[in-house]
């Protein structure tokens, strides 16, 4: 072969999450196979390979590169351009260079087959090592401080490798060839639970937990605080010492197996368990049972599997664990140790640790399978900042750099530029001060992490939210966003939709342009634009956040508009009524989230929302219970008339059937039946859209759809009439999607 | 009797008003002269200020709008450190109103006024077309006792007292609106005797004020503004009745937020809060006076919840505006 002749050179720009899992050694593996000579780099957050070789090795090259990913890392687009260069005479790989493209972090990795492989040889020298990685796992985002992504840019600076460690960072075939977080025995970090260490420190741990002592343990995204979910009188002191958690507890199995004998697990259940972002599932659960303090009488347990080290020795010995997040009351997630450290609790038997520093605190993400595909309820480790590409707008906006505020609760803001959209990890309800410091500081960090400068801020319309607050004091051109507009637009963000789509949006709250309570909204959006359409029909409820919580305030609110008052048993009601009937401190709602609640208190299934959500989830369950022993469901309906044009759903029907058959029906059918009836009322609300506006998309959004059996009845319903429907797959559908939406408003309004 | 446009005119209609309704109840030396403007000796720097009052209904439990009327404007001198000495009493009057009701109006800001020790030394009455209704505008002017008091005088350390249970004139009045019967009474009353009481036994106060509309949590927000501090608040710490607490509750109300018109905080250095809070509690109108929290380094108003949380207390925007999804 005429070398002369046929040898040429590419430029070849490879994005997609390629940054700290072993991508560029891995090109010069490729590259040592196929002959080529050149370079590799990082430029911020994307690979640029020089390739010098003949055509053909080139094209193998190439192909092998993009057929690869999706395991160790993932390519999203590859850019290739032919370019003049001298001959070269090696391949090597080059110092990092950060200027201003894109920056890719990767989000933490749980640890590999082969890491794992190498724990369990008794001869392999990191036998049992709690903190045992490669360049294909390890953490990454918690402890990054700065890109490009090397040692001395992350918390495993304060950590000097050993010669033997060194060894095998420096050599180009090993897994560890630029493993930036490379570490054995000799140079830490180290296990440490009181003066002990290691294998000590972990022996001791076990042995606490193996007699019902409570700990806490550091994990990657910050603590956890560790017990058995078994004990029910430790469940409860665990419950004390977080301060009136009332949340099932989520739980930590050594594998597939191990959860099998507690819940249901499906196919799907079982790649998201074992995905890298290694999520809490919520399965059902079944068999065996843990203490009523672990799952609270719910019929999903929050399943997760091992991702750190250190967690696979201790569920390996113990069992089942319950691991959840050490905070306290509302507060952010534990992750410096001498606070956890200085934590005087009774109930807190002892803290296992490691000077690894975590550099920035995330939640564990939970997920749920629906329709057969995961759903994120909450996105954060393993996920963030992974960004949700944004194609078309790639190209067009080219400048435009975006922050977005999100909401309020389940708060996440979004950072975009050039395509790129990152929402931030999960930070929770910016009521609490400490957790909206957290947001605030986050928003330096990752914008700083990314170097993203907005140029402008979106925010949700409320005038109380705490987020809107922050976007409007930023001092850039500001945009605000309806809720349930949001919410829509952030599924048309991730399917790269431009409408028109009728958007059905369910949640508990959100602010309406018209000043009142929104959350059964049906909007028409399209680019930047959205019409209301339809909605649950207004009824007067009282105000304030802890009347929300409220389900047999809310209920008598319902049963007061409907005129059904003798149904309710509530001493309240004479002072309802004269609230609602004066119009003193009341609101006009037209939430779906709220009707869920009603409907729990009016089956007498449960009457206030300890936790987001509790009410719907405990009617769920009857539903769930009802579909399992085969109950039918007893027929419910909505009421629809038209006003102005805009449809309004009336609830009376489904109302009175309740309040008739509660105390004879099964509670089970009545629940059912509900869940029924309000897909049965979508379904009827989007066929007569669809045959006056000739709109066929349908988009569902919002945390109601969290809720699996109405969701799958409605998606089985809307299909069956030929709608084509989304829902949201890289972003929850409650809250957690707020900003990404607000990003694509924003952009489609400067675009 | 009713009040036609005809006692608004200026003639005879209008002076048996003054003379059988104003002149009667407030009954002093100064106003009986009827000169076109009264003529007043006063001792040094003065405090002097303007407050209108709209309230419905006009009677409720624990007050009326004279009452309010007379207490507001007191109050308000008060916190100036400025011992009340004048009071003028504008009234606007919608036809159709009873006589009796401006007489009992009248005879209520008598009887406030007497309280406070302050004489009613000018007034006024105009009747305009409506529905009965009554409203009352009243100036005042107070001797300043104390100088340097000020919302802006506020300083880190300092410790925050209020004078009694939140809540209170606000639930009445929404109780009355809605026509509810309970036993909650409006907080309506002069706080005369307390701030002298502060000031005679040496306490150096270093901000006070009344804590009306827009409840305890507008006041604190101006306080850290005006101050350029930061407050800090307690959420166990607040006084409120159990009667309030529970009609709260049932309406989504938070007390923080409703309006008082017979409260006040006063910011005075850690060194004398215990003394004063003994103080505050012996005075009339302060059995259940509190410590409620202290100024300190940075800026709004932070609550520590109860369950050891921590919420920034923003000023009120839209009323009962929930927030939660
Ligand atoms: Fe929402
Ligand atoms: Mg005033
Ligand atoms: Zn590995
Ligand atoms: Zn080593």
């Amino acid at each position: 072969m005429d070398k002369e002749q046929n040898v040429i050179t590419k430029r070849i720009k490879v994005f997609g999450m390629i940054q700290g899992v072993g991508f560029r050694p891995l090109v010069f593996r490729l590259a040592e196979k196929y002959e080529i000579h050149g370079t590799v780099r990082n430029i911020g957050g994307i690979v640029e390979i020089i390739a010098q070789a003949a055509e053909d090795n080139l094209s193998s090259f190439l192909y092998d590169l993009r057929s690869n990913s999706g395991d160790e890392y993932e390519i999203v687009h590859i850019l290739v351009e032919e370019i003049n260069e001298n001959i070269l005479t090696e391949f090597k790989i080059i110092k990092s260079s950060s200027d201003h493209e894109v920056s890719i972090i990767p989000p933490d990795l749980p640890v590999c087959k082969k890491c794992q492989n190498e724990m369990d040889a008794m001869e392999n020298r990191r036998y049992q090592n709690p903190f045992i990685s490669c360049t294909a796992c390890g953490p990454r985002y918690t402890i990054i401080e700065k890109l490009p992504y090397d040692r001395d840019h992350t918390s495993m600076e304060d950590f000097v490798m050993c010669q033997s460690c060194n060894k095998e960072y420096t050599d180009a075939h090993s897994r560890r060839f630029h493993a930036q977080t490379i570490s054995c025995y000799d140079c830490g970090p180290y296990a440490i639970m009181n003066e002990l260490k290691d294998k000590d420190a972990v022996k001791e741990a076990v042995n606490i937990l193996n007699s019902g002592g409570i700990l806490a343990v550091k994990g990657i995204g910050g603590y956890h605080f560790v017990c058995s979910p078994m004990i029910e009188e430790t469940v409860l002191n665990l419950r004390k010492l977080k301060g009136r958690e009332e949340k099932p507890f989520a739980v930590m199995f050594e594998n597939i197996k191990s959860i099998e004998e507690y819940c249901i697990v499906s196919k799907e259940e079982k790649d998201i368990l074992e995905s890298k972002a290694r999520p809490i599932v919520l399965l059902y659960t079944k068999g065996k049972s843990m203490a009523e303090a672990t799952g609270k009488g719910g019929i999903y347990c929050g399943a997760f599997l091992p991702y750190t080290p250190l967690q696979i020795l201790l569920t390996r010995n113990l069992g089942p664990l319950i691991m959840t997040s050490a905070n306290l009351s509302g507060k952010p997630i534990i992750k410096d140790d001498d606070i956890i450290l200085n934590l005087k609790s009774p109930y807190l038997n002892g803290v296992l640790y490691h000077k690894r520093r975590i550099v920035r605190s995330v939640d564990d993400s939970v997920a749920k399978v629906i329709d057969h595909k995961p759903q994120l309820i909450r996105r954060s480790r393993g996920y963030v900042p992974y960004p949700v590409f944004l194609p078309k707008w790639n190209k067009e906006n080219t400048d435009l750099e975006i922050f977005a505020a999100g909401s309020d609760l389940k708060a996440a803001f979004c950072l975009y530029k050039k395509g790129s959209a990152v929402v931030s990890q999960y930070f929770g309800d910016l009521e609490e001060l400490s957790v909206l410091e957290e947001y605030k500081s986050s928003f330096r960090d990752l914008s700083s992490l990314l170097q993203i400068t907005p140029d402008l801020a979106i925010c949700d319309l409320h005038p109380n939210y705490h987020s809107a607050g922050y976007a409007k004091n930023l001092g850039i051109p500001l945009i605000t966003v309806q809720h349930h507009h949001a919410h829509i637009a952030s599924v048309m963000a991730e399917f790269d939709l431009e409408g028109p789509v009728i958007g059905v949006a369910f949640d508990g709250t959100g602010y309406g342009s018209d000043g009142n309570i929104w959350g059964g909204e049906f909007l028409i959006c399209e680019k930047s634009e959205f019409k209301r359409v339809a909605h649950l029909q207004y009824t007067p409820m009282l105000g304030g956040d802890t009347s929300m919580a409220d389900a047999k305030k809310t209920a008598t609110c319902f049963l007061l508009k409907a005129g059904l008052l003798p149904e309710i048993q509530d001493d309240r009601v004479p002072i309802i009524k004269g609230a609602v009937e004066n119009n003193i401190n009341t609101v006009l709602s037209s939430s779906m989230g709220r009707l869920f609640d009603a409907v729990s208190s009016i089956l007498s299934i449960c009457h206030e929302n300890r936790y987001e959500g509790e009410c719907a989830a405990m009617l769920e369950k009857e539903a769930v219970l009802a579909l399992r022993k085969g109950i039918k469901p007893e027929k419910v309906t909505f009421a629809l008339k038209e006003n102005n044009g805009i449809i309004e759903i009336d609830p009376k029907p489904t109302l009175k059937t309740l309040c008739e058959l509660r105390n004879s029906a099964d509670k089970g059918s009545l629940a059912l039946g509900f869940h029924y009836g309000v897909a049965d009322v979508i379904l009827m609300v989007c066929e007569l859209i669809r045959n006056k506006q000739s709109v066929n998309t349908v988009a569902l959004s919002g945390g109601v759809f969290q809720n699996t059996v109405l969701s799958e009845r409605v998606l089985k319903l809307l299909r069956e009439k030929g709608f084509l429907v989304y829902v949201n797959m890289a972003v929850p559908p409650n809250d957690g999607c707020i900003s990404l939406g607000q990003t694509y408003i924003g952009l489609r309004k400067n675009g | 009797m009713k009040i036609d446009m005809a006692y608004g005119s200026g003639g005879k209609q209008t002076s048996n008003l003054i003379n059988d309704i104003f002149l009667k109840n407030f009954d002093n030396a100064v106003l009986a002269k009827m000169e076109d403007s009264a003529v007043l000796k006063v001792n040094g720097k003065i405090a002097y200020t303007t407050d209108s009052f709209v309230v419905t209904p006009i009677f409720f439990r624990g007050g009326d709008i004279g009452k309010v009327a007379v207490c507001g404007t007191v109050n308000d001198l008060l916190m100036m450190g400025a011992i009340p000495k004048y009071l003028t009493a504008g009234f606007i009057i919608e036809e159709g109103a009873d006589m009796e009701t401006i007489d009992q109006i009248a005879q209520s800001m008598s009887q406030a006024a007497r309280e406070a020790k302050v004489k009613i030394v000018a007034g006024d009455t105009k009747v305009i077309e409506g529905k009965g209704g009554v409203y009352i505008n009243t100036s005042g002017i107070g001797e300043i006792k104390t100088n340097g008091i000020s919302i802006s005088n506020c300083r880190k350390g300092d410790v925050i007292l209020l004078s009694g249970n939140l809540g209170e004139h606000h639930a009445a009045i929404m109780s009355h609106r809605m026509g509810i019967e309970n036993t909650i009474q409006s907080d309506c009353a002069p706080l005369r005797s307390m701030v002298k009481n502060l000031l005679d036994n040496n306490i150096k106060v270093h901000c006070m004020r009344d804590v009306t509309r827009g409840g305890l949590a507008t006041v604190l927000n101006e306080v850290s503004k005006s101050s350029s501090c930061g407050v800090e608040i307690y959420e166990d710490s607040l006084p409120v009745s159990v009667q309030v607490r529970g009609f709260c509750d049932i309406l989504g109300l938070d007390p923080l937020y409703m309006a008082n018109e017979g409260k006040m905080i006063a910011v005075i250095p850690k060194s004398q809060a215990k003394k004063a809070l003994a103080i505050m509690q012996k005075s009339r109108y302060g059995s259940n006076a509190a410590i409620i929290g202290k100024i300190v380094e940075g800026s709004g108003v932070i609550m520590t919840t109860a369950l050891k949380g921590s919420r920034i207390i923003d000023i009120l925007y839209g009323e009962g505006l929930p927030r939660i999804c």
